[in-house]
């Protein structure tokens, strides 16, 4: 069985590309990083539902994204899932772990600010499959 | 050179009474629909699972359940809001920090979980709705 978040987080973290260069490596599964202060942008995701589908070994998965922007505006906040957009979007790539067969954005939203930290996010969900 | 189409007016009724049809069926699917996403976001988490063993105070406000924790699951609701539209809602005020995880909490998906396996399940409602209409 692949492991969906090892392949995403390998596609994403790709260097040389405008997301890694506007994260440069602040890619997390499931929660932020400790010490991490909203002070540059950031994306956490996790898995919220997935299928095992034939043939053996591919995964559809939903994964939502929760986008930080580095700062208290949600425009910057938008600015991060605009460029997961254009980098995931009917991706399909291989990587050192696995493949990523298809991607799509299925909705994305203003998530509103996290209860900890009153940090603004925005919400980016992708169906992802994966093998 | 033109051409003119009559349409009957027992014809016409006829399209009016499928299109009732039509929406008695929707709605009725909706509806089914709804139930069994709330069915399904009320699962308890899997056994491992960190929020399996969560307990209500003694003073909290929340509705204390058979079992330990599960408030926010006994909290879902669903309800007709509009014409052929239902919506599936938690009344704790932090289902969605449940479910999107906050910046020192995992997420702990049940809704879009629900929604999608419901959704699987439409179509099945819809004709079920159709035979009764």
């Amino acid at each position: 069985m692949n492991d969906p978040i090892q392949i995403i987080y390998e596609y994403l973290s790709e260097s040389g590309t405008a997301l890694a260069t506007l994260l440069g490596g602040r890619i997390w599964s499931p929660v932020v990083a400790a010490g991490f202060k909203n002070e540059e942008p950031a994306i956490v995701f996790h898995p919220s539902g997935e299928s095992p589908e034939a043939p053996a070994n591919v995964i559809a998965n939903t994964i939502v994204f929760k986008c930080y922007g580095g700062d208290a505006t949600f425009q910057s906040a938008r600015d991060v899932a605009k460029a997961l957009y254009d980098r995931l979007h009917r991706a399909r790539a291989q990587t050192t772990t696995g493949e990523i067969m298809l991607s799509r954005c299925t909705n994305m939203y203003q998530g509103g600010e996290d209860p900890d930290t009153g940090w603004p996010f925005q919400v980016a969900i992708f169906d992802i499959t994966t093998q | 050179m033109s051409q003119t189409i009559k349409i009957s007016s027992k014809f016409t009724s006829g399209i009016e009474l499928t299109m009732q049809q039509l929406t008695n069926a929707t709605d009725y699917a909706l509806k089914a629909m709804a139930m069994r996403m709330a069915a399904l976001a009320k699962r308890p988490p899997p056994k491992g699972s960190p929020v399996a063993g969560v307990r209500v105070p003694e003073w909290s406000w929340v509705k204390k359940t058979k079992g330990p924790g599960g408030h926010n699951r006994d909290s879902i609701r669903f309800e007709k809001t509009d014409h052929l539209k239902y919506v599936v809602r938690t009344e704790t005020g932090y289902g969605g920090f449940l479910e999107l995880g906050t910046s020192k909490m995992p997420a702990r998906p049940y809704m879009a979980p629900a929604f999608k396996e419901a959704k699987g399940e439409f179509i099945g409602h819809l004709k079920e709705g159709i035979k009764a209409a």
